[in-house]
């Protein structure tokens, strides 16, 4: 973070030189180009657009941070400039380590385990975002900034997971946890900063990255989830049944009562064709009366006897017959 | 020969200068020591002059993180939890830090020492629903650590002119030994919760099955109910219309009827006895003579309907 100059070394050889030199030129324009350059290559800097620098001149910071540009500023051992990309969003990794995260590395599991409300372990992992707002106070207050950040907020996050229940956390609690934590850290801050100890930055956001079960009990928390979706497929099965059956239920009745229609109205033309029948047959009877009745009585029996067995008695053999010897022969 | 005298002395001027020079850093404190006893104590940055026989020591005034591996403690029930802890302390008094500590790493042992067992007393005398727990008013792991942050923040400043900045636990972990036996509890829990789904689901549905079962035989019994009005009243209808023809010649409707009713009951299986007297039978046993129909005895009694005429 501090871009010190080039080491020592090299200017002492350099005044050294100068002075073993043979006494051709005065000593006096050798002295002064020398340290021309000197000068040229540690007092003079240039400030990249999206940066700002800040110069130590004898260990005291200057107010006046340098903006872009080239700066004529004290040759080295007197001025030191540190650049820092004020404006740049920074981030740390809680539980993870964002360089493995882009090389491709899961979570470091132990690292991101803690204990929730009800005594379940949670595997969280979160990323911090912030910026410098106080570049002399960010430069000289702790050695590890990140760290620091780190530090804080994991102990925020450890205490909103400690205050809440396993399910609270992997399903409704996220955005609430990280509101509470983000409003945790800043306060945290804010008391170093009555302290004298203000960091000089503040945190943006803290963002929950995997939230998730231990991979030990892993397929358990899965299975809860399976066993939501069963719930919900059950009661969608049986929704489905109930919406098939109502229209058949529907269906069917009104073919019930078609039905009882149709044989309604089958039995009243009945009734009202043989009605008629009847009465044209009976005002056909008239005075040949007896003749037609014997007539269809003949007909009927006609038509019947036919078909029975028939055993003919005169009235004596009748009288002492034996019914059994019939039956018998029933089948 | 003179010309070297020279150098040398200029040598000698430059090292004197070099020495009553004093840059103090913004991230330092620096203490004067004149034959290693402290003169001077210097706290704001910049450039200072000294005797060259004056040497300077700096000390760190930045704020440091002291974050050991976790630590087992034990609560008051006796369980096992890893605390991971961290102290953010810094030199306040760099001339009694000097004088007792010394260096950062003699810092951080005295700070684990007195941090570390101070909350070790404080975390047996609580249960465990003091650090983690679901109900807001038993958990007061703020308060625990404040406890222990005060006085060891007083102890610090006082014994060593270290400023605790900061004590925090940053992870409430479980050692491996009872890790295993909390997933185990775990898993029975996640196996209840999925089991109660289940059971909820075929409650859910069995429940919404019957209510259509239900509708469908209310639905299917009104349509009974209505059919069976429909033909009653039908039946009722047609019973009125054939009363009214039978009416007319209830004798006549007799015969008609009970000649179909002949029809239906006479099949196959029955076996008839007929007398040999009897009517259907007479030419046979009596000869042309039995023809009259007004001597012979009717086929049936068909009575006629007295005072019925034909229309």
């Amino acid at each position: 973070m501090h871009r010190r100059a080039e080491p020592e070394g090299s200017h002492e050889h350099e005044h050294g030189h100068g002075r073993g030199q043979p006494d051709r030129w005065p000593n006096v324009w050798l002295l002064a180009l020398v340290g021309l350059v000197v000068w040229a290559a540690t007092g003079v800097y240039v400030v990249e657009p999206s940066q700002r620098a800040v110069v130590w001149r004898c260990g005291r910071i200057l107010p006046e941070l340098s903006v872009p540009g080239i700066h004529f500023g004290l040759p080295w051992g007197i001025d030191r400039v540190t650049r820092l990309k004020i404006y740049e969003q920074k981030r740390v990794g809680i539980g993870l380590s964002l360089d493995d995260r882009n090389l491709g590395r899961a979570v470091e599991p132990r690292r991101a385990e803690c204990l929730a409300g009800d005594r379940n372990l949670i595997e969280i992992s979160a990323v911090v975002q912030y910026e410098i707002l106080d570049a002399k106070a960010y430069l000289i207050r702790t050695a590890d900034v990140p760290a620091a950040i780190e530090n804080l907020v994991t102990a925020e996050l450890s205490a909103a997971i400690a205050s809440r229940a396993v399910d609270d956390v992997l399903t409704v609690g996220r955005l609430e946890i990280q509101q509470q934590v983000l409003a945790a850290a800043r306060g945290r801050l804010v008391r170093w900063q009555r302290k004298g100890q203000g960091l000089g930055v503040q945190i943006n956001s803290v963002t929950l990255e995997a939230v998730r079960p231990p991979q030990e009990v892993d397929e358990a928390f899965r299975d809860v989830i399976a066993a939501r979706e069963d719930r919900h497929r059950a009661v969608n099965e049986a929704l489905g049944y109930a919406a098939a059956l109502r229209p058949g239920a529907r269906g069917e009745a009104e073919r019930i009562r078609l039905e009882a229609e149709g044989s309604a109205a089958e039995t009243l033309e009945k009734a009202r064709g043989e009605a008629d029948r009847f009465r044209r047959m009976a005002a056909q009877l008239g005075s040949g009366r007896e003749l037609t009745t014997r007539r269809l009585i003949l007909e009927t029996l006609e038509e019947v006897l036919p078909r029975l067995k028939k055993i003919v008695l005169d009235d004596e053999a009748a009288k002492k017959l034996d019914l059994g010897v019939i039956e018998d022969q029933w089948p | 020969m003179k010309k070297l005298i020279l150098v040398a002395l200029l040598c000698a001027v430059l090292v004197v200068a070099w020495r009553s020079l004093l840059f103090v850093d913004e991230t330092q404190q620096v203490i004067v020591t004149q034959f290693g006893r402290p003169v001077r104590t210097l706290s704001e940055a910049g450039l200072y002059f000294k005797p060259p026989y004056q040497s300077s020591l700096a000390i760190d005034r930045r704020v440091q993180i002291y974050n050991p591996r976790p630590a087992e403690f034990l609560t008051s029930e006796k369980k096992n939890i890893d605390l991971d802890v961290f102290v953010c302390w810094s030199v306040e008094d760099p001339q009694r830090f000097l004088e007792t500590v010394g260096d950062p790493a003699g810092a951080t042992s005295r700070i684990h020492d007195m941090v570390w067992s101070k909350l070790a007393a404080a975390v047996s005398r609580s249960p465990l629903e003091n650090l983690v727990s679901v109900d807001g008013n038993k958990q007061r792991l703020e308060s625990l650590v404040e406890g222990v942050a005060g006085p060891c923040a007083d102890d610090a400043r006082q014994q060593y002119g270290i400023a605790l900045v900061d004590v925090k636990i940053k992870r409430i972990g479980l050692p491996d030994q009872v890790r295993e036996s909390v997933f185990e509890r775990m898993r029975k829990e996640r196996a209840r919760i999925a089991q109660r789904y289940r059971s909820e689901g075929s409650e859910e549905a069995m429940k919404i099955r019957a209510t259509a079962d239900k509708e469908k035989t209310v639905i299917l019994a009104e349509a009974y109910a209505e059919a069976e009005i429909v033909r009653g009243k039908a039946e009722a209808e047609a019973t009125r219309t054939y009363s009214e023809a039978h009416q007319k010649d209830p004798q006549f409707f007799d015969l008609l009827r009970t000649l179909e009713a002949y029809r239906k009951i006479l099949d196959e299986k029955t076996t008839i006895l007929l007398s040999g007297d009897s009517d259907l039978l007479k030419y046979l046993s009596r000869g042309p003579t039995a023809g009259d129909p007004r001597t012979a005895k009717p086929l049936a009694e068909v009575p006629s309907k007295p005072g019925s005429s034909p229309p």
